[in-house]
This record gives structure tokens, sequence and C-alpha cells, in this order.
């Protein structure tokens, strides 16, 4: 899978992070894949570069560049948004600081030295302009048309990036902010000019602000992130459509990307769980939790019958993003984590990382404490030599490192059992994220597939699997590079939506069929002009429902013709699963939804199965559950489909470790997976 | 027990408790529980002690549990039976106010009781004199709605219905109120089912040895960290703006002794049970304790009633903090603040750079309800948070949830507003230069306006701090205090007596309903500030050029720009008597000419300080004998400064908040 690639008609998924840029290339004719992993660079578009590069140096052999990027991300997290201003209804400048008077970050409570996040956009770039809409849309006040012009001056004066214009009301009636945005474009030129009500046009005024705001902070690095990109890929040769993942784990076009990239804030992990959506429907599997455990952190999704559960309430560094994104729930518990003893002297692993560096222990750099990575390799669960043989881990100095730490726990036992406990911890805390996607949303992690990816994902699947008695491991082929395939293999899509509330029972069906197809003409417009030629667009449509008098909306996938009496009926045993009751209040409306997708091309065909020739197994000894235990090391090309190893057995392969425990058995099967279950 | 063992099971049964409020709060029905996050739920033991609370649970609903749920076990002592499901919102046994319902469900694993899994909700109303039940201007219990001992909800599964109909039979809105039961259920079913799962896990006697070693392991840190602070007995006086009938400040007066590894707290000296709601059970004071000792000394432990064992709390039998039947208790969180304020101010002596500028003091309960044909057609409820205080490092956050509470939203969507209520939301901006001045500045406060669109309401406030604002500590001042103001034709008119105090005002078309909110203290000298900051500050506008003058260095001790005035204390007794009434603030003497000289007069509020820890306030007493550049104070005030004669002693005018300006 890792061999060169010459054909004319390539496909390639590229995925930045933190510290590598992955790619997935695909020969289009054979489905052969080919795997490079490059540094990352400053400008995200080099690294790029260099990826497609080894893989041809004739970029013109690419028929499609699909990728993920983490410039929308950085910026937010880092502070480092373009400079920005704000005009809004007069009373309302303060909206985006004020919010509902939350802390929307972690760890306020008790914290006499609470810090709230510093606004998106500050308070002297924030201005009021004369103009109001009522609830229903009327016009209170008209807007102040050369009131917008003398602020346009003054905004000139400041010298901004972009303009967020954010009027009350503006969801059910957004005249005045599209006028306003014409006014300010003809006296800004060349200034990055958005309306709230194109960015989410839902009712309350401070989600749909910030998410606005974010949308400016990010849009115009991104603009020019863009730019560079397309440039340095077309002076290569390459002239086809660049696209980049969205939240939703759909594909956008760079016009969209451009104009809404507060779309792209959770590009890489979305990327992620489309490559798990897309493996898991060859390998037939529709019910699965995508657990992708990497060096400093943990994301887990859902995914329900093959789509991923979606959020519209996301926050990101104390900012609310009322866009649907998939709904992916993150902690801070990686392989890097390191162990310390609390205040009590309760053991503790993480949220501190060892990060890349120092990193672990075993990874022989300055590393002095103890991590989960550490406690694998004391373990047995990692072979000492990693990364195909590049890299060897140092075991003597984390023998040590356990000796000492069961001096500081104080600990009555041996150091394998203090690892073995270490790791506990950390997987008690995965699982609690995992009941946190499954649980808390009405699902039963039962009824699903733990899929397994990241770098030390696939080492201690089976052991969350147990704390929540999911009954299969799913290993895919390159779990550590399962979002670059993610990207490759990604669809366009796009979800409109409208906001209006209408009891069920006073709600028209022919309105409703009228809806829907306009969504639906919004969406597919954002999916066209992409210059590729006709794609077949696939729609799907959704309701956003509640008791009247609830605030929680539950959404309800719907099937044409437009049936108010089956809308009930699916909502009632929504909620009766989720909840375990149900009201008699009446149900209302409070969005509908179109979601349209569209292939970028021709769809996508992958051999995910063939391989270099295996290697011969090896034994050591690795412990599990108190005692050491003789163990096979296997490495994953040789595990032709069909073969099944029994635990405990360790699988090797390039970037990642899959640990097959007492107990539990793996198989080779379809999509190139790796199947683990209980022994029976 | 193996520690990583017990460790595995905390967590599990923290992302109980997790589950049970994700459960309470997409399916309920008031608003303050859907959109305010106004609820808690916890896990407690089998004798009914506190063990499992999540990080978003409000400690002030969480930790009254800890002598209610023993009180409901000793009711029904070996009467309680599976599918029992037992009701109460009565302060007088442990609860905090009557629109505080509690839900109590015993967990039972082969005939034994468990666990208990718990809820406490605030409900939209619960009856009582006005919608919404909160009033400032209630005397008795009665008129705060209906009051529920703690009672069988369910007996063996089976729903009591004359509960039921008697309960909905008395509050407004009963659909959503049993909406909010219903959810309060639901939630508790939760809790049992993920219970029982567990112990089929780890075994029952696993699991209740884990929650035995969770709580010894939290009392041994917390008694670690009393450890190591400077043993003394520190006390403070810190007053409530009323009691919600007379005019005069409500004492509450607390002695805290640090012992080895114990805390003594004696609220001996607070005032008497008060007329009004400004009262609460001994259940919300011990709360108060716990939750500032908690941010003090070890704000990440877990909160459970392990933590809870090193501290001896005494305040007798009525009194404000302890009081006794019928005293109404709507006002409980305004009395729990000011425990915590108390103590801040004690522990300010003990511990002078952990102690942060104090906040708004209140819930700032605020209700405009619409009226049509004389009925109630919809309440709009919020609760209007301020800014917080400067601590030693840094500046206070504007308009945010305090330090002492769960992260709940406190305003809601003015698109939300408008829609369900013929309301107008015409402003929501930051109060300019509402936060203390000091070398860190306390936050801002919020400056909200609703118009009335329909053509009658009713307005109800209940709210403190608006007469005493929030104080800074170690030099800094305090921040502007909670106002509420009605415009009527453009002209302000009076709503109640008292200022925060408003039952039932009956607002027409067009009033315009202003909601001020406090800002923070400060922290520390403000001639000490960063220019810098200064310079942001006023650039931002969270500071006006006037105000930021009072950060200039000024050689003038009497500066007006810095405000305070260094006089010499005198302990000499002459005419200034510890106050010994439960009202009124304790009194300063000063000459003629020192006072006039400072803008004071008879009765002015002053602050008084030495140069670390929290002012007291005291009211002016205007003597010729008293030498000129001198201050005559009584031996209480002196000993809570620990001031002697002959030492110098600050004197600060209280700052006014200014009136309303469009």
């Amino acid at each position: 899978m890792t061999g060169p690639a010459a054909s004319l008609s390539l496909r390639a998924g590229v995925d930045v992070g933190g510290t590598f840029t992955d790619l997935v290339a695909v020969d289009a004719a054979s489905g052969r894949l080919t795997a490079r992993k490059t540094p990352s660079t400053r400008n995200q578009a080099d690294g790029i570069l260099t990826g497609l590069s080894s893989v041809t140096v004739n970029l013109a052999s690419f028929t499609d560049i699909s990728h993920g990027t983490t410039v929308a991300t950085n910026l937010l997290l880092e502070g480092k948004g373009a400079k920005t201003a704000l005009i809004t209804t007069p009373g309302f400048r303060d909206a985006i600081e004020i919010g509902r008077c939350r802390r929307l970050v972690p760890g306020g409570i008790f914290n006499l030295r609470f810090v709230r996040p510093t606004p998106i956009i500050p308070r002297q770039q924030r201005f009021e302009v004369e103009e109001r809409i009522g609830a229903d849309g009327a016009v209170l006040t008209p807007l102040d048309e050369e009131a917008v012009m003398r602020l346009g001056e003054r905004i000139a004066k400041v010298g901004v990036e972009a303009v967020a214009i954010c009027f009350v009301n503006s969801y059910v009636n957004p005249t005045h902010e599209r006028r306003a945005q014409e006014l300010l474009q003809q006296a800004l030129d060349g200034t990055f000019v958005c309306c709230s009500s194109d960015i989410l046009p839902l009712i309350r005024e401070y989600e749909r602000f910030s998410t606005t705001a974010v949308n400016c902070a990010v849009a115009p690095a991104m603009a020019r992130y863009m730019a560079s990109l397309v440039e340095v890929l077309r002076s290569r040769g390459y002239r086809k459509n660049v696209y980049t993942m969205a939240s939703n784990a759909g594909l956008l076009l760079p016009e969209t990307v451009m104009e809404q990239a507060v779309r792209t804030v959770l590009s890489g992990p979305a990327a992620a769980v489309n490559g798990a959506m897309y493996i898991g429907k060859l390998a037939d599997r529709r019910q699965l939790i995508t657990y992708d455990m990497g060096g400093t952190s943990t994301d887990v999704c859902l995914i329900d019958r093959g789509e991923p559960l979606v959020a519209a309430d996301t926050v990101l560094a104390g900012m609310p993003i009322g866009i649907s994104q998939i709904d992916i729930h993150s902690i801070g518990t990686g392989g890097g984590s390191v162990a310390w003893a609390d205040l009590d002297g309760s053991p503790r692993v993480g949220p501190r990382s060892a990060g890349a560096v120092p990193g672990p222990i075993a990874y022989g750099k300055s590393g002095r404490e103890v991590t989960v990575t550490d406690a694998n390799l004391l373990l047995g669960w990692l072979p000492e030599k990693i990364l195909d043989g590049a890299m060897t881990l140092a075991v003597d100095p984390v023998r040590k490192a356990f000796d000492q730490l069961v001096v500081t726990f104080n600990y009555d036992r041996h150091r394998e059992d203090l690892a073995e406990g270490l790791i506990r911890l950390a997987v008690a805390s995965m699982a609690s994220s995992v009941r946190r996607i499954s649980i808390e949303r009405g699902h039963d992690p039962r009824d699903f597939s733990l899929f397994a990816i990241g770098g030390a994902g696939p080492v201690h699947a089976t052991l969350v699997a147990d704390e929540l008695e999911i009954p299969e491991v799913i290993v895919p082929p390159m779990p550590g590079n399962i979002s670059a395939l993610g990207h490759l293999v990604g669809d366009l899509k796009h979800n409109a939506v409208q906001n209006f509330r209408v009891p069920l029972e006073h709600f028209h069906e022919a309105n409703g069929a009228a809806i829907l197809n306009a969504l639906t003409a919004q969406a597919r417009r954002r999916l066209g002009s992409g210059g590729t030629g006709p794609r077949a667009t696939r729609s799907r449509f959704a309701a956003d429902l509640r008791y009247a008098g609830q605030s929680y909306q539950i959404t309800v996938p719907l099937s044409r013709p437009f049936a108010i009496d089956r809308i009930r009926k699916d909502f009632v045993a929504i909620y009766r699963k989720r909840y375990g009751h149900v009201h008699q209040e009446a149900i209302e409306f409070t969005n509908l939804q179109a979601i349209c997708s569209a292939d970028k091309q021709t769809p996508i065909v992958l051999d995910l199965t063939s391989g270099p020739a295996g290697r011969p197994d090896t034994v050591h000894n690795a412990y599990f559950g108190g005692r050491w235990h003789k163990t096979v090391i296997v490495h994953r090309s040789s595990l032709h489909a069909g073969r099944e190893l029994s635990g405990p057995a360790i699988v090797e392969e390039y970037g990642a470790t899959t640990v097959v425990p007492p107990g539990w058995m793996a198989r080779c099967g379809a999509a190139g997976c790796l199947f683990l279950t209980r022994r029976k | 027990m193996d520690p990583f063992t017990q460790e595995v099971i905390h967590e599990a049964l923290i992302s109980v408790v997790a589950e049970m409020r994700v459960t309470l709060l997409r399916t309920s029905f008031s608003s303050i529980i859907y959109e305010g996050q106004d609820f808690s739920c916890a896990l407690a033991d089998r004798h009914g002690r506190l063990a499992i609370q999540s990080r978003e649970d409000f400690p002030a609903h969480v930790g009254p549990l800890n002598m209610q749920v023993p009180q409901a076990i000793a009711k029904y002592a070996g009467k309680i039976f599976p599918g029992d499901l037992i009701l109460v919102n009565d302060p007088f046994t442990s609860g905090t106010h009557l629109n505080d319902v509690a839900l109590i469900s015993p967990i039972f694993w082969q005939n034994e009781i468990a666990m208990f899994a718990c809820s406490r909700a605030h409900w939209g109303d619960v009856g009582g004199m006005t919608p919404g039940s909160l009033s400032g201007q209630t005397t008795e219990i009665f008129q705060e709605g209906i009051r529920i001992p703690i009672l069988k909800l369910h007996n063996r599964g089976r729903p009591n219905e004359a509960l039921y109909d008697l309960l909905f039979s008395n509050v407004r809105q009963p659909r959503d109120r049993r909406g909010d039961l219903m959810s309060q259920i639901a939630a508790a079913k939760c809790g049992t089912d993920r219970v029982l799962a567990m112990i089929e896990r780890f075994g029952r006697d696993q699991l209740i040895g884990a929650i035995e070693l969770i709580l010894n392991r939290s009392e041994a840190r917390m008694r670690q960290q009393i450890g190591r602070l400077p043993k003394g007995t520190y006390s403070f006086m810190d007053y409530l703006d009323s009691d919600g009938h007379s005019d005069q400040p409500v004492r509450v007066c607390a002695r805290i002794k640090v012992k080895a590894d114990s805390l003594e707290v004696d609220f001996t000296g607070s005032a008497s049970q008060r007329p009004g709601p400004t009262n609460a059970s001994l259940a919300v004071t011990s709360t108060a304790v716990f939750i500032t000792m908690k941010a003090l000394l070890d704000p990440d432990g877990h909160i459970n009633s392990g933590a809870f064992r090193p501290f001896q709390i005494t305040a007798p039998v009525g009194s404000l903090l302890n009081a006794a039947y019928p005293a109404p208790m709507g006002g409980f969180v305004e009395v729990l603040r000011r425990v915590e304020s108390t103590l801040m101010g004690a522990m300010g002596q003990c511990t002078p750079d952990r102690v942060a500028g104090d906040t708004k003091g209140c819930a700032n309960h605020l209700y405009i309800s619409h009226l049509a044909n004389n009925a109630v057609r919809s309440i709009h409820y919020e609760y209007p948070a301020g800014g917080t205080g400067g601590f030693n490092g840094g500046d206070g956050s504007n308009t945010v949830r305090e330090w002492d509470t769960g992260d709940f939203s406190s305003i809601h969507s003015a698109e939300i507003v408008e829609i369900e209520h013929p309301c107008l939301v015409e402003e929501c901006s930051l109060r300019q230069d509402s936060g203390g001045v000091g070398k860190w500045r306390g936050g801002l406060g919020l400056r909200r306006i609703i118009r009335l669109l329909g053509e009658e309401g009713r307005l109800s406030v209940l709210s403190d701090r608006n007469v005493l604002p929030p104080f800074g500590v170690n030099g800094g001042d305090a921040g502007l205090p909670n106002q509420f103001i009605v415009i009527r034709d453009g002209q302000p008119i009076k709503t109640s007596t008292l200022a925060g105090k408003v039952s039932g005002f009956r607002l027409l078309r067009n009033d315009r309903v202003i909601a001020l909110s406090a800002g923070g203290g400060g922290f520390g000298d403000p001639r000490e500030r960063d220019p810098e900051l200064v310079r942001r500050d006023l650039e931002a506008g969270y500071v006006s050029a006037a105000a930021a003058g009072r950060y200039q260095l000024g050689s003038n001790a009497r500066n007006s720009a810095v405000r305070a005035t260094t006089l010499i204390a005198r302990l000499d007794g002459r005419g200034v008597a510890t106050n010994g009434t439960d009202t009124g603030l304790e009194r300063v003497a000063l000459s003629h000419s020192t006072a006039t000289s400072l803008g004071l007069e008879a009765s002015s509020i002053v602050e008084v300080f030495g140069t670390l820890g929290v002012p007291m306030r005291a009211s002016v007493q205007v003597e010729n004998t008293v030498p000129v550049e001198s201050v005559v104070i009584s031996d209480q005030v002196a000993s809570i400064l620990g001031c002697s004669t002959g030492d110098p002693l600050n004197l600060r005018p209280l700052m006014r908040g200014r009136d309303f300006e469009e």
C-alpha cells in the first residue's frame, strides 16, 4: 500500500495535522493506494505540495484533490483571527461579549481567578446603526442608510479585513442586513462583508452573531490560504478543483470555503468520521462509534445508520458556533497523557500531555514523565521496533521510571500492575466520553461497533469496548491515515436550513413540500458551478421538532412525500427512545433542512486488501490482567483475509499497533479491516 | 481496595450524574430549567450522605441534600421501598426555597438501599402571592407557594394521585410544572438504572467500599489544605441591604477559628430571622461555608460530604442563618451570598492574597409578567449576572456566572424573549464604569432594557447589594451596586419603598424596565494599576475618561481621584459603641470639619480599612469631640480590622450608583 504510483489518473486526499501532513492517493484505474507522511509547514500549502510531489512530479496526473486544513481552527485557538468590525442593532453592541452570561469554558466553578475568554471582536470595533426589525419581521425602525455610509468611512479609517453585519431578528427578515452589506461592499471595496442571516439564518442572536463573527475572523486568512494553495498547485500543472472538508463531513468548493470558512473548523476530525463511514459501508457496518486516540487527545463520534450525529451547539474557545457539524466529543487523554499524583495521593492520567516534545520516555528524547504510551511499552503491548523498524523504543528507562512511580504512589504491587492501572484510568475517561455521545444521546453502545483509529486507538479499543460492553472492534486499513482517506472519498455536501415555528397540526403538507424544494435548490447552488461537469446530487431532508414549551429539539429524518402523520409518529418514537417517556403536548416545527450531496466525479474505487508480502511472526511476553503471557506479534501485511488470531496477540503496522488481549480474537475481513470480537 | 478500581468507579459514578443531568435538561418545561439550567443532580450513599455530583451542578442545590436525604431516611425509617419516590421543597427540612423542588429516589439492590438518586430543580412557579412565587415583600412562607414536606410521591412504584392533584392545583401553569416533575422522574430512573448496572459489574460491596474511600480521601485532602493556613481567629461582618420590610442593613457576622486540621465557623451575632424573605436554613448556611472554603482552599477537589467534615458550623436557631417556621425563605440565595462575602472578609485577614473582589451578591430575580383580562399570560424570568471581582493577577470578568455557581445562562436570547412575550429588548450592553477600581479591576455589570408592548404587566424583583455594593479587597474599590428602574413617559417612577425589592408592581404599555447588575469589586491599590491596562480599558470604553482619572498617581493622599483618605484610628471609647442590634451598620465618629472636608454627613455610609483585607462598611456619626484627622471606631471594628489607637486607618465614602442615564 505504500508503493510508488505512476498512473495518469490519480486522486488524492490530504490531511494537514499539527505535526504531519498525511496523504493518501489512489490510482483510479487499479484502485491501488499510496500513503505519504511529510512534516506540516507554516504555509500549509507547502507541505501539501511536498506530499503530492512525492507521489508524482507532474500534478496534472491528479483528477481531484480534497483536503482538510487546520487554518481556521488554529486561528481561533490561538486568538489570531482577522481584524473585524461588527455592525449591529442599537443596544446590541455587546451581545457577542455578554452572551448568556455563561463561562462556556470548563473549570470556572469554585475558581476565584476565572477569566472569561476575550471577545473575538474587541469592543472598539463594534458599532451600532439605527434600524430595528420586530420578532414578526416587521420593520420597526428603517435602516439609516446614511449612517451605514458614515460608518463605512469610519471603518475604512480603522482598517479592518472583515465586517460582520449582525442585526436582531434578521433570521426572519434579512433585508436590512442585505442592504447594509450592499452599501458597505461599495464603501469598503475588497473588504470581506458578511451577514448573520447568510451564515446562520436561525433564531437566537448571540449564537448567530458569534458564528458570524467567527466566520469573519477566519475567512480572510482562509481566502489567502486557498488562493495560495490553488496557485501553487496550478503552477505545477493541476487545474481541477481543490475541495476542502467541512465540519459536517462533506466537501466544499473553494468559493464556499472563502465565504463560509467557519464551516471548516472541524475539518480534520470530520474527515476521520467520513473515512470511517466509508469503510463502514464497505464492511457492511452502519452502526459505528469512531474512537480516534492520538498523542494528546481522543475524539469520539457516533454514526447511526450510516450517518454521523450532528450538533448545532458546538463551542470552540468559548465561542458558540451554531452551524450544523458532526457531533465530535474530544477529551485530553492520549498516548502522551502524563501520570501524576493528586493532592490526596489519588493516581491521575492527563489531561497534561508530554506532546511531541519531550514526548513519552519510550521515545528516548528528553521525556521524563510516565505516559500512557510508556505503560503500553512496559506491558509489551507495543513492539520495541516501530514505524517499520525506523524507531526503537527505549524499554529500560521506562522500567526505571515505573519503579520510581511505584514509590511515588506508595503502591503495594508490581510496576506492571501500576501500568495496567494507569491504562484503566485513561480507558475510564475515554469510556465516559463515548457515553456522552451514545447513552446521553439515546443510543445504546452495545448496538455499535467501535471503530478504532489514530496511533493509539487500536491499542486500547478492546478495553474501551469491555467498559461499555461493545461487542466488536473494527480496525480499518491505515488506521493512522483515516483522515486523509476520508478526504479522498468525500462527497460534496451542503445543508440548507430554514427556521420557523409552526405547530405540526397547523402545517400544510403542500407548504412543506414547497419549502423543501426551495431549500434543495439553495443547497444545490452551493454544490454547483464546480466546473467538472454534471454531478448526480442526492437530497435528504430533516425536520427539527419539539414539544411546544420545550427548548431542546429533536431532528427527525423526513421522507417524501411530506406527511404530517408520519413525522409525528417518527418524532414520538425517537423521543421515547431517547427519554423513556412522551408528553401529551402539541408538537411544533422549529426548522426544516435539506442536506444535499454530490459526488466529486465518478465514484471512487479502492483496493484496500492488497499489500506487500507478509513477514514472519515473532513471540514475546506481554502483561495482561496481572500476569505475563506469551504473545505473538504479527505484521498486518501477513494477515490475509480469513486468517484468525487468538489473543493475546499484537498486530503491528506502520503508524499503529492493534492489541488483541486474552479473551479476544481478531479476524481479517471485508475492506481489509480487522474485526476483533470476544472469544465465545 | 486497588486505587485504580476506586478511581474507575468514581469516574463511572460521575458519568451517572452527567446522564441524569442531560435527561432532566432535555425534557423539562420550565425555561429556567432548560435555558437557565437552574437544577442539579447528585447521588447520595445509602446513609444519605452526598457522594457524587458533577462539575456542572449548582453547589447551593446539592450541598443541602447532605442534610435533607438523611432527614428523609429518618422520617420513613424502615418504610422506604423499591419504587418509592420522595418529594420535598420545604426549607425547614434542609431545603432552599420553595421553588427548588427535590426528588429523592432510593436505589434498591436485593431489598437493601444501595444509594439515592437525587435532583433539585427550580420550578418556574409554585404558587404564592406573585407569579413566579419569589417576592421581596413576603412575611410568611405561605406567601411563597405550596410547601411540600418530605412526602412520598410514589409508594412502591404507585403514584400518589392525591398528592399530584393537590400539588398541581396550587401552582400556576400546572401543565409545565407537571412536565418538570416528569423530567425529574426520568432523571431518577436514569440514575437508578445506571447505578444498578454498576453494581452488577463491580459488586455491591466494592461499590460501597469505593464510595467510603472517596469520602475519606476528600476529607483528608481538605484537612491537609486547612493545615497550611495561618492558625488564628478571624472575624468579619457584612450586611444585606434590607430584609424587605425596614430599610436598615441586616448583619451577618462570622468568626472563623483556624485549627490544626479543621475550621470552626460561628455565626453568633448575626441578625435574628427577618420578617422578609432573606432567611436561610442551616443546610444553606453550611453549604455557603463549604463553597467559600473550597474555593479558597481546594477548588479542584471533588464535591462530597467527606470534604464537608472538617467544618464545624454554629448558627443560632432563630437567626436568619438558621431560620425557624414560618419564616419566608425566598431570598435564601441573598443570604447564602452574604455568608460567602462575610467569610471572604474574614479570610481576607487570614490569607489576603487568595481573596477576590466581591460579586453582585444575590440572584437578581427579575420577573416581568404579561397580563390580559386580569390573567397571567406569560412570565419572563431571568437573573442577570454581574461582573466578578478582581484577584491577585487578573481583572474580574464582565457579566458572567460567579465562582460559586454552575455555568448556566442567566439571561435569555432577546429574539426568544420577543417571540414568547409582548416585550421589546431595547438594550443589552455592558455597564460602563461599574467595575470596582483597583490594581486589578472588577468586571463590568450588565445594562438591560426591556419595554413592555402588552397592555398590562407586573414587575417583581428580589435583589440585594442595591445599597451596599460589592466590596473591593486589599485597597481596591467597590463595584457599582445592582439597580432596577422603571421609566414611564421618560421619567423614573417609584416601584417600591426599598431598593431591589419589588412585588407585583403594575406595569403599563411602553413602560421600560431597566436592570443594571453590579460590577465586581477591585483588588489592590488602583494607583498600582499598569497604565497600559488603563489605556486599554479606555479604548474599549469599559471605563470612561472621568473614571480613568481615579487611577492617576496622586501625591496628596486626599486626592479626590483616589477617594480614600488616611486618618488616625482612635479607640478611646468616646461615644462609639458596638452596634448591638440586628440591623444597622457599625458606626465610626468623625469631627464635623473632617466629615465636611470629605463630603460626609451624619449617617453617610463609609468604608474603613487597613492596607490589606476587606473594608468594613460603617455609618458616620459626627462628634465635635473627635480630633481632626482622626476617626473613632468601636472595639468590634478595631478587632476585625486588627487596628489599635494611633494606627493609620483608611476611610472612603461609599460610591453611589449613578442615576440611570439614557
